[in-house]
């Protein structure tokens, strides 16, 4: 077996040069663009998904040497291979994504990466400490039927070394025929986005190209600037409740929802359901701006008044 | 590298970010607290906001709802609350319980006109 070195290891050094330069740009251009305490935290999950990542990495490997040992070919470390691995990877984390995003169990783990409300590259370090007990090295395991686990791997670890530098607002779009097949900062802003227009999109890790064939991709627009964070935002800088509170939430709904198949459901619907439909999924959310964009646009279409200004329902403000 | 440096780092990076001073937003006015609320909360109407005198917060009303806006960090998180809402008023300031420990009670620093309008409005 291989033995190859781990990139990330050699990635951490750029890591920390990008963020402090980021902050020095925030410095004269954003004050509000980072906030301490919540750079804080991402930095802390994203240390302590590296110890839960050491302690299970035995696990996952033993995993993939199993699955390895039923491979349908052995392609061995040929250059094409390289590629070909690359790609496949890149699908899989798509599958990973996707799934992590409309499985609460799985979402549970992966909303940790998005409960910060502010987007910069300390937020691509924001990560999950319980991947593993979500399940999220399941979605890899068909690549060890055809490569060496190693190979897998290192093609891993190159991907999410990819997926830090598009963790900002200082870049704004790259030249078109680079939007057009890779993940850029502006496609991950979306991904990122609470705005209901731009939710459960972008899952892409490094080629957009898999959004786009299986419709889940999103254009950025300039009208409809990003709001970050999740749905319903923490409002809390605690390190544990952001690691657990997903976990924490999943546990309070199983335990009170009546029924078998409505405690079954609350682990595995989409993030919102919920069994009286008393909370929105991201579904219901647009239907609701839909429904609601629709009737301002036929509200705009019935006004006499050419100033916009008045015509928009004034909120009253008693302090002025 | 070890555990002990990779702490290390993180509190340097969080440091620095704290000494360039990071993190600093304005007070929010009511025009901003009712557009927030309408603009994060799908489907919410502003009708009447009240926000507290050192802007970290607000209290926008709505039909039969309401949204609180609390002051987290360099932006604002919200929540819709259903009326009436859980409030109690003190010599200084109104504080509207959330029920959810961490998120915690806003409380909105107004003047006593304000207050008792406020108190019995909702």
């Amino acid at each position: 077996m291989e033995k190859l070195p781990n990139p990330v290891e050699y990635a951490v050094p750029a890591f920390i040069l990008l963020v402090l330069a980021e902050m020095i740009y925030a410095r004269f251009r954003r004050p509000a663009y980072y906030e301490p305490k919540d750079t804080l935290t991402s930095l802390m999950l994203g240390l302590g998904s590296q110890i839960a990542g050491v302690m299970t990495a035995t696990a996952v490997f033993v995993m993939a040497l199993w699955v390895y040992q039923y491979r349908i070919v052995d392609i061995g470390y040929t250059w094409w291979a390289w590629i070909a691995c690359f790609l496949l990877d890149d699908l899989a984390y798509y599958v990973f994504h996707r799934t992590a995003h409309r499985v609460r169990w799985f979402w549970a783990s992966h909303v940790v990466h998005h409960s910060s409300q502010h987007y910069n590259l300390s937020t691509a370090l924001r990560q999950t400490w319980t991947g593993f007990i979500s399940l999220t090295f399941l979605f890899r395991l068909p690549l060890f039927l055809i490569f060496p686990p190693a190979m897998v791997f290192f093609c891993g670890g190159l991907n999410l070394i990819y997926q830090f530098w598009i963790h900002t607002e200082a870049i704004g779009r790259m030249p078109k025929w680079f939007e057009a097949v890779m993940n850029t900062p502006s496609h991950h802003r979306v991904h990122h986005a609470t705005n209901p227009r731009y939710l459960d999109a972008n899952y892409a890790g490094v080629f957009i190209i898999w959004d786009k064939m299986f419709g889940s991709f999103i254009a950025e627009r300039d009208d409809d600037i990003p709001r970050y964070g999740i749905v319903k935002q923490l409002g809390s800088f605690n390190l544990i409740w952001s690691a657990f509170h997903e976990w924490t939430g999943i546990a309070r709904d199983v335990w009170s929802a009546p029924g078998v198949k409505n405690k079954w459901n609350y682990m595995v619907k989409e993030p919102g359901w919920s069994h009286d439909d008393s909370r929105d999924t991201s579904e219901m959310i647009r239907a609701k701006w839909q429904a609601q964009q629709g009737e301002g646009e036929a509200q705009w279409a019935n006004l006499t008044s050419s100033s916009s200004a008045v015509d928009r329902p004034e909120a009253q403000s008693p302090v002025g | 590298m070890t555990l002990g440096g990779s702490l290390l780092g993180v509190l340097v990076l969080a440091g620095v970010a704290w000494g360039l001073g990071l993190g600093r937003i304005k007070p929010i006015t009511p025009t901003e607290a009712a557009d927030m609320a309408e603009l994060r909360l799908t489907a919410f109407q502003a009708r009447e906001t009240w926000v507290s005198e050192d802007g970290a917060g607000a209290l926008i009303l709505g039909g039969g709802e309401a949204a609180l806006i609390k002051r987290h960090g360099a932006d604002y998180a919200l929540r819709r609350l259903p009326l009436p809402l859980n409030i109690h008023g003190d010599d200084d300031a109104v504080t509207i319980e959330t029920g959810e420990m961490l998120y915690g009670p806003v409380r909105l620093l107004l003047p006593k006109q304000m207050r008792d309008k406020l108190l019995t409005l909702v």
